[in-house]
């Protein structure tokens, strides 16, 4: 059974990993990285955001008991019965469903370096670059082990010239918050890495920076000022520059040197690598998991009556070796040069994602789903291709946003709905931000659905 | 050539004041016997333009400019490119995320102010390498943009 | 500083004239109090289309308007070298214009007669091949075409530019503080000051004054009601459109669907398209692009340039021209002439209102204006506000050595020395100070898209007056770039906080006003390549921890 996954993000990973491990003959295409790439270092399945107007609540209303992550899921699907949740939670013993969903991904990502951590029992408060609090849910390695709760004294460390983190303001607005959740009984500090002057340029950029955390040149040179940042008891939280290859074990070596816990403060877009790093987690789980990956983009999907046939795709020129570049034609549609591809599949999943990875675009002034045609729904589940994106702006930007909430309409086995309400192709399925009626940024479900969906779309494919 | 002054009556009509109204009769007359005697300097408009505007850093449109600078204009300010440069052991004199973003943007300054772009020792960057032309960045880049040959542009001397 | 404050001169208005106005009254010793109610012309200077034109199409109606920009451009580049950029114009004319090529041309050989003043280069008359080889975006419909020559401004920067200048001069000038009402003499009823109230701290004082001007742009016939005096104006709304980065260097002529004249034109990193006209009766408080605005703008520049809907619009700016008072006429027509107007005769002796104008003619404005305050006063010095430089404005930034000298990256430099000139490299010496000179970092960068270093923003509180995290936005041009303040505000906002001394809550809802500022401006245009990057912006902004506190 031959199936392709458009899309090499957290959902398309999913779908594919699972295919594979049921057999089948899994090929996932992958043009660029998207939002998963893009985040910052949490799972959020539900996360709660209590200090944030329309958030998701950390104590159940009518009990006042703390809200398990699982909980609010719940809560997400009762409060707005379009979200995938509702019918993601809807199969018998949806809580066991959602563990093993974890699982499964903390097993995928293991021999990379990477482990999920936290658990759906009980929310933790992590702490983000500006010194914020974020109720995690779960986590990645790196800020995963910034649990806030779990440690007598946090320091944060002020990295000399790194950009994008200021530490002073960070503590103090660390500390406010602590204090608004009775999180007081921490002794909060900053500490100082003392870098040597060979690496103060190289702390000006970040990723940089980062990388070279991974090497052994620069942690023989850093390791007495690393060793002099521990102290018993301590939780060091770094800046999200841990080290750029995951299998490289930066944070674990941190931990080592300076004696004590050591972990990544959640990041923001002005300095993160926690994206980059679970991309190539993904990646490298594809490979182990007998997944092949193109990286390419996809033209055209041949369909036959009710069935997907084949997707028709360009291959990317990939990186080449340092000095060697073959001239590449101008951007937009691709050059006859680009190899072109086809895939014979029985089962397509799109995880092609929203705007950031493509999956939906605004074309000459209209709202497309470029690769099918498929219909759009907004976060209400009106009809909304065609539609200019503008039109589903509304003005106040903490409230709903229909825009943000497009996508498209599946059926219970996550197949997309034609305008008849149907399904549009009996072999074809859609996980991710790709889904509508939710809005990953307000409701902080986003990788949760990608997750889960993800995980079904395999499933359901596999039995095709 | 009469098509060329179409419109007179209504623009003639929609003088305001004596004064524009004398500078319109005099300076059009000069106009008309200066086209109809061909007594019109010869010289190349586009070359008296670029001579005109040179000292502020005008040249010739130039077309790869332009489509690079297209291109670059989806750029997301993600940094993902930043991360894959570095990750290869890239240290181009520009990281691709600055490339991308400041490149094609004022470069007229860059001309206008004889600079090469980036000629100073930006932090971070002691090293005077080229971008090696990997394209890690490119193949991580969400929205395509080709940011090598935004480099080489970058690199190619300017006069 | 607050409690009662006593100068000879209240201007009330921090706009491009309340600014003016005050440096240039402070060049002639005389102290002024400057208040505004938000921050340096946030009201409509900023959203002209920072140009110091010479109002060519004035030239028919006005040509005194035309002579007055063109002569006051000129003073301008001298005063704020560092300010300014060349913008040629291409001036396409098509088949079907209404205006015939030649008639276009002796309208440009006429202003070309004005162009010495301000240091501009005649017109070119191009053949349709030698337009598009100059401009290849251009339509290929085109007769022919011609281009002429204006001057390009950071209106918000000179705005700040002037009243830091008369800060330094011995004015007081407040940000943030707004007029809620008029001090009269008691029993006389002349006016001789304001009640005023700081909106950051919550205080309430007085300023007293012997003579008060009131320089409220749009808001002058508010402030006038205060004091019980009637100014008409009539409001015209105008919109730009701001493309990510430059589409071209040349600025390119564009006409609507109802003849008006409008353009896309360089300007600082970005191209902007406008702008609109149109009589505003809303409030002036929560302006928003229109999306019919947005579709005539787009209809109109397509005709020229016609790939322009292929170009990413970040974001729209927007503003309300007060124009003077005219009945019957379309808002095109109306004049751009200003008055000063002294309300002794209409009740409240004291008090004056400056109305009307264009940016271009703001010195002139404010030197005419000072005069009759001066008048009033019985001061007798003449204006050196012509011949004086702004801050910055006196000399040429080496940018390669200031760069290499503080290890800041060169692009940063440049665009630190459009705004600061000659002071930049002050600007990167006193952070070396403050952080203990060699030991520590180099400057960085806080935003990427324009950049602006942490640097620019220390010292934009420390020497500046700087005040709130939107301030930044027209001050440094902080987060208005592609990624509109997700890649930045938040660090920016650490940085404030750091030298401000903001808590936590404060800085969180520092960044809700500047987000919602910028969602504001957005929305109205929203679409194409930006999806993506707004998806992050909620990202950034909602799916962390989100604003309430």
């Amino acid at each position: 059974m031959k199936a392709v996954v458009v899309g090499g993000g957290l959902a398309g990973s999913c779908a594919a990993l699972e295919l594979a491990s049921r057999g089948a003959d899994v090929t996932l295409v992958s043009a660029a990285p998207g939002a998963t790439a893009l985040s910052w270092g949490t799972l959020d399945v539900a996360a709660a955001s209590p200090l944030r107007r329309g958030g998701l609540p950390l104590h159940d209303a009518a009990s006042g008991r703390p809200l398990a992550p699982i909980g609010r899921m719940h809560a997400v699907a009762a409060a707005n019965p379009a979200h995938p949740y509702a019918m993601l939670l809807r199969a018998r013993g949806p809580e066991e469903e959602v563990k093993e969903a974890v699982a499964a991904l903390d097993a995928w990502l293991a021999p990379s370096g990477v482990r999920v951590q936290g658990s759906l029992e009980q929310t933790r408060w992590l702490a983000d670059v500006h010194g914020a609090l974020r109720a995690a849910d779960l986590a990645f390695s790196g800020a995963g082990e910034g649990d806030l709760d779990s440690a007598d004294e946090i320091a944060l460390v002020d990295v000399p010239g790194l950009p994008g983190f200021e530490v002073r303001s960070a503590l103090r607005t660390l500390a406010a918050e602590m204090a608004a959740v009775g999180l007081t009984s921490r002794a909060l500090s900053i500490v100082r890495l003392a870098l040597p002057d060979s690496l103060r340029d190289v702390a000006a950029q970040p990723a940089r920076f980062a990388r070279g955390l991974d090497t052994d040149a620069v942690r023989d040179a850093l390791r007495g000022a690393v060793g002099a940042l521990g102290a018993e008891g301590r939780l060091l939280l770094f800046p999200p520059v841990l080290g750029l290859e995951p299998a490289a074990g930066t944070r674990a070596w941190i931990e080592a040197t300076a004696g004590c816990r050591a972990a990544e403060l959640v990041g923001a877009p002005s300095l993160s690598l926690a994206g980059f790093r679970l991309d190539r987690a993904l990646e490298a789980a594809q490979r182990r998991g007998r997944v092949a990956r193109i990286a390419g983009r996809v033209q055209r999907i041949d369909v036959e009556g009710a069935r997907v046939r084949a997707v028709q795709l360009t291959v990317s020129q990939g990186a080449g070796p340092p000095g060697q570049h073959a001239g590449r034609e101008a951007p937009g549609p691709p050059s006859e040069q680009a190899a072109a591809a086809t895939l014979a599949c029985n089962a397509l999943v799109l995880a092609t994602g929203r705007f950031v990875g493509g999956g939906i675009v605004e074309r000459g002034g209209q709202l497309v789903e470029p690769l099918l045609g498929l219909p759009l729904h907004d976060l209400a589940g009106r009809r909304v291709d065609g539609l200019a994106a503008r039109q589903l702006v509304r003005s106040d930007y903490e409230g709903e946003q229909p825009l943000f909430g497009t996508g498209v309409r599946t059926d219970m086995r996550l197949r997309p709905l034609g305008s008849d309400g149907l399904p549009h192709f009996a072999n074809c399925f859609a996980a991710g931000d790709l889904l509508g009626s939710f809005d990953p940024a307000r409701d902080r479900t986003g990788f949760g659905v990608a997750l889960l969906s993800g995980r079904r779309a395999g499933i359901e494919a596999s039995s095709c | 050539m009469l098509n060329g002054y179409r419109g007179f009556t209504r623009e003639f009509s929609r003088t305001g004041s004596l004064r524009a109204l004398w500078m319109q009769v005099r300076t059009g007359a000069a106009h008309v016997a200066r086209r109809a005697f061909g007594r019109d300097a010869a010289y190349d408009p586009v070359e008296r333009f670029l001579a005109n505007y040179a000292a502020d850093g005008f040249r010739l449109p130039d077309a790869e400019g332009a489509a690079l600078s297209l291109a670059a204009e989806a750029c997301l300010v993600c940094g993902l490119c930043s991360a894959a440069c570095a990750r290869r052991g890239g240290e181009p004199r520009v990281d691709p995320r600055d490339a991308v973003i400041a490149a094609s943007r004022m470069a007229i300054d860059w001309v206008r102010l004889s600079l090469t772009p980036f000629a100073g020792e930006p932090a971070g960057c002691a090293s005077a390498t080229p971008c090696s032309a990997c394209r890690a960045c490119e193949t991580v880049c969400p929205v395509q943009i080709p940011i090598h040959r935004v480099q080489e542009w970058l690199a190619a001397p300017r006069s | 500083m607050n409690g009662r404050i006593r100068v000879p001169v209240l201007v009330v208005g921090g706009g491009i004239n309340g600014a003016g106005i005050a440096r240039d009254l402070a060049l002639r010793g005389v102290h002024c109090a400057l208040v505004e109610r938000r921050e340096f012309g946030s009201g409509t200077s900023w959203a002209s289309s920072g140009m110091i034109h010479g109002g060519l199409r004035y030239l028919q109606k006005d040509p005194e308007v035309t002579l007055h920009s063109c002569v006051d451009s000129g003073a301008i580049q001298r005063i704020a070298p560092h300010l300014i950029f060349r913008i040629p114009f291409v001036m396409p004319v098509f088949p079907e214009d209404p205006i015939g090529p030649e008639l276009v041309e002796v309208g440009l050989e006429m202003y070309d007669q004005y162009q010495p003043f301000k240091n501009g280069r005649s017109h070119t008359r191009l053949s349709r091949a030698e337009a598009l080889r100059l401009e290849p975006a251009l339509s290929s419909r085109i007769e022919c075409a011609f281009t002429l020559d204006e001057w390009g401004v950071d209106a918000a920067r000179l705005t700040a530019a002037n009243a830091l200048d008369a800060a330094e001069r011995g004015a007081v000038v407040l940000t943030h503080t707004e007029l809620i009402e008029w001090l009269r003499e008691p029993g006389g009823g002349r006016i001789v000051g304001g009640r005023m109230r700081d909106r950051i701290r919550d205080e309430v004082f007085e300023i007293e004054a012997d003579v008060c001007i009131n320089a409220g742009g749009p808001w002058v016939p508010k402030l006038a009601a205060l004091a019980g005096v009637e100014v008409r104006l009539r409001p015209g709304k105008g919109i730009h459109l701001v493309f990510e980065r430059r589409v071209s260097n040349l600025a390119v002529y564009a006409r609507g669907v109802d003849g008006r004249d409008m353009f896309t034109f360089p300007h600082e990193q970005n191209s902007m398209a406008g702008t609109t006209d149109d009589d505003f009766y809303g409030d002036l408080d929560r302006l928003e692009a229109t999306e019919d605005e947005v579709a005539y703008v787009l209809q109109a520049m397509e005709r020229s340039i016609p790939s322009i809907r292929g170009h990413r619009v970040i974001h729209t700016i927007q503003g309300v021209r007060p124009t003077l008072w005219g009945f019957g006429k379309n808002e095109d027509e109306l004049s751009r002439d200003y008055i000063v107007l002294d309300h002794a005769k209409d009740g409240a002796p004291g008090l004056f209102t400056i109305a009307g104008g264009k940016l271009a003619a703001y010195r002139l404005m404010a030197e005419d204006a000072a005069d009759r305050l001066c008048a009033a006063l019985g001061v007798r010095e003449p204006s050196r506000s012509a011949t004086t430089p702004l801050p910055g404005g006196d000399g040429t930034l080496d940018v390669l050595a200031t760069a290499r000298r503080f290890r800041t990256p060169l692009a940063a430099v440049v665009r630190l020395g459009f705004r600061h000139g000659t002071r930049a490299a002050k600007v990167l010496a006193d952070h070396d100070n403050e952080s203990g000179g060699a030991a520590v970092a180099a400057p960085r960068v806080v935003c990427a898209c324009e950049p602006v270093l942490d640097a620019e923003l220390r010292h934009g509180v420390a020497s500046e007056g700087v005040r709130r995290l939107t301030d930044c936005a027209l001050r440094v041009r902080l987060g208005i770039g592609a990624c509109q303040g997700s890649a930045c505000v938040g660090n920016a906002a650490a940085v404030l906080a750091d030298t401000l001394d903001w808590s936590a809550s404060r800085c969180v809802e520092e960044v809700r006003a500047f987000v919602d500022e910028r969602w504001r401006a957005v929305a109205p245009a929203l679409g194409g390549a930006h999806l993506a990057a707004m998806e992050i912006h909620r990202h950034t902004f909602l799916g962390g921890r989100g604003f309430t506190s």
